[in-house]
C-alpha cells in the first residue's frame, strides 16, 4: 500500500499518460492555483508568473510518456514546478523582469492621487498596514537562498509536509529541517523589526 | 549544573533549539529544559512570540490567482504544440525522403557503374586497348585455335597434350 494508491490525479496522470487530453483539462483545472501559488513567489510579476504556471503544465504533458505513478502527483507536479520556478529565476534575462520592491513603489508612485484610498478611515489604515507587511514579507522571502525558499514556499505556502519536501527536493528529512529552521530564524530576524514597528503604531 | 546532550544548557543555546519547539519537534527532556529557560528569561518568550509572529505574517502574501482563461490558454498551447508535431514529422519525413532518393541514387550509381565496366560476355574497353596486339593477329590466332583443336580431336597423345598441359599447370 502506498501513499498514492488512493490519489485519484496519478488516475488522471495515467489516462494523460494515454493521450486523453479531458483528464489532462482536468488536472490543469485542479491544480493550477497552488502552482500559480508556488511560481508567483519566485517571479513577482503576475503575467510572467501566470506564463510559467502554463508552462509547468505543458511540461507535465511532454513528461506523460515517462511518468511512472512511484510518488504522490503532487509531488512529482511540484518537483517540476519549483525547478521551472528555479531556472526561470536563475535565468538573466528572466532575472530583469522579476518584479522588485522598487517597481512596485513606481507602480504606487504612478497612480493617480483620487485613485488612492482614504488615508483617513481604519479600514484604510488596516489595509495599508497589510499591504505595507505583504511588501515586507516578500521582500524577505526573496532575500532567502534559493533552497530555504524553496522548502519555505513548500512547507509553509503548499502545507507539505518535511518529508514530501524532502522527496520534492530531493533531501534528507533532517537535511529540509535544517533548511527550514535557518529559513524561519531568518524570517525572523528580518521580519521582527518590523513588526514591532506595526506593534508600536 | 551539569551539562547534558540535546538538551540547551544556556539562553544562546537555547535559540537553536526554538524553532524545533515552536513545530513540536524537540524530545520531551529538552521541550522541558526549553520552557523552563523560557519562564526565567523574558528575552527566549519573546524570540518565541516573534518566530510564531513571523511565520504567520507569511500568509499576508497571498498568491495571485490564475486567469480564468488559464485552462483555455494552456490548451490552446498545447494545440498548438501538437500542430506544430506533424510539421516537425512532416520535416523529418522530408529528411527521410532525401536521405533516400539520394541511397537510391547513389545505389543506381554504382549499379550502373558495375553493369558498364562489367558487361557480361563482352569485353571492356580498357582490355581492347590492353590486347590491341592480340586484337591484330585475331583471325590469325582464331584459324591456328581450330587448327589446333581439330590436331587434338585427331590425335591427342601423337601431339603430346598430355605433357604440355602438365607444365602449363
Amino acid at each position: 500500500m502506498h501513499a498514492y494508491d488512493n490519489d485519484d490525479n496519478v488516475e488522471l496522470m495515467l489516462r494523460v499518460r494515454g493521450g486523453d487530453e479531458a483528464a489532462f483539462a482536468e488536472l490543469v483545472e485542479r491544480h493550477r492555483d497552488r502552482v500559480m501559488s508556488i511560481v508567483s513567489r519566485y517571479l513577482r510579476d503576475r503575467t510572467e508568473a501566470e506564463d510559467l504556471a502554463q508552462e509547468v503544465f505543458l511540461n507535465v504533458y511532454r513528461s506523460r510518456a515517462t511518468y511512472r505513478p512511484e510518488a504522490r502527483f503532487s509531488t512529482w507536479l511540484f518537483r517540476i514546478t519549483a525547478n521551472l520556478s528555479l531556472n526561470a529565476v536563475r535565468s538573466r534575462a528572466v532575472r530583469k523582469k522579476v518584479q522588485s520592491l522598487t517597481n512596485s513603489d513606481a507602480d504606487d508612485a504612478s497612480r493617480r492621487v483620487e485613485d488612492l484610498p482614504d488615508p483617513r478611515s481604519e479600514s484604510t489604515q488596516l489595509a495599508l498596514e497589510k499591504n505595507e507587511l505583504a511588501a515586507e514579507v516578500r521582500r524577505v522571502v526573496d532575500a532567502l537562498p534559493d533552497n530555504q525558499k524553496t522548502a519555505v514556499v513548500l512547507n509553509k505556502y503548499q502545507g507539505c509536509s518535511y518529508e514530501e519536501v524532502a522527496e520534492i527536493m530531493d533531501l534528507s528529512i533532517s537535511a529540509v529541517k535544517s533548511l527550514l529552521s535557518r529559513a524561519r530564524m531568518n524570517i525572523k530576524e528580518r521580519l521582527t523589526p518590523f513588526l514591532q514597528n506595526q506593534r508600536v503604531s | 549544573m551539569e551539562q547534558r546532550e540535546n538538551v540547551p544548557n544556556s539562553v544562546e543555546e537555547a535559540r537553536d533549539y526554538l524553532v524545533a519547539y515552536v513545530d513540536g519537534e524537540l524530545d520531551e527532556p529538552a521541550r522541558t529544559r526549553v520552557e523552563d529557560l523560557i519562564r526565567r528569561h523574558p528575552e527566549l518568550e519573546e524570540d518565541v512570540a516573534f518566530l510564531r509572529a513571523s511565520w504567520d505574517a507569511l500568509d499576508v502574501d497571498e498568491a495571485p490567482r490564475t486567469s480564468p482563461a488559464f485552462v483555455d490558454d494552456v490548451l490552446a498551447r498545447l494545440r498548438d504544440e501538437n500542430g506544430s508535431g506533424p510539421r516537425v514529422r512532416m520535416f523529418s519525413s522530408r529528411r527521410g525522403i532525401t536521405a533516400l532518393a539520394a541511397a537510391a541514387v547513389l545505389i543506381l550509381a554504382v549499379a550502373g557503374f558495375l553493369v558498364l565496366s562489367e558487361p557480361a560476355g563482352e569485353i571492356s574497353e580498357a582490355e581492347l586497348v590492353a590486347n590491341m596486339e592480340l586484337l591484330e593477329d585475331l583471325e590469325l590466332l582464331e584459324a591456328m585455335s581450330d587448327d589446333l583443336e581439330l590436331l587434338a580431336v585427331l590425335d591427342d597423345d601423337l601431339l603430346g597434350f598430355d605433357d604440355w598441359e602438365g607444365e602449363a599447370r
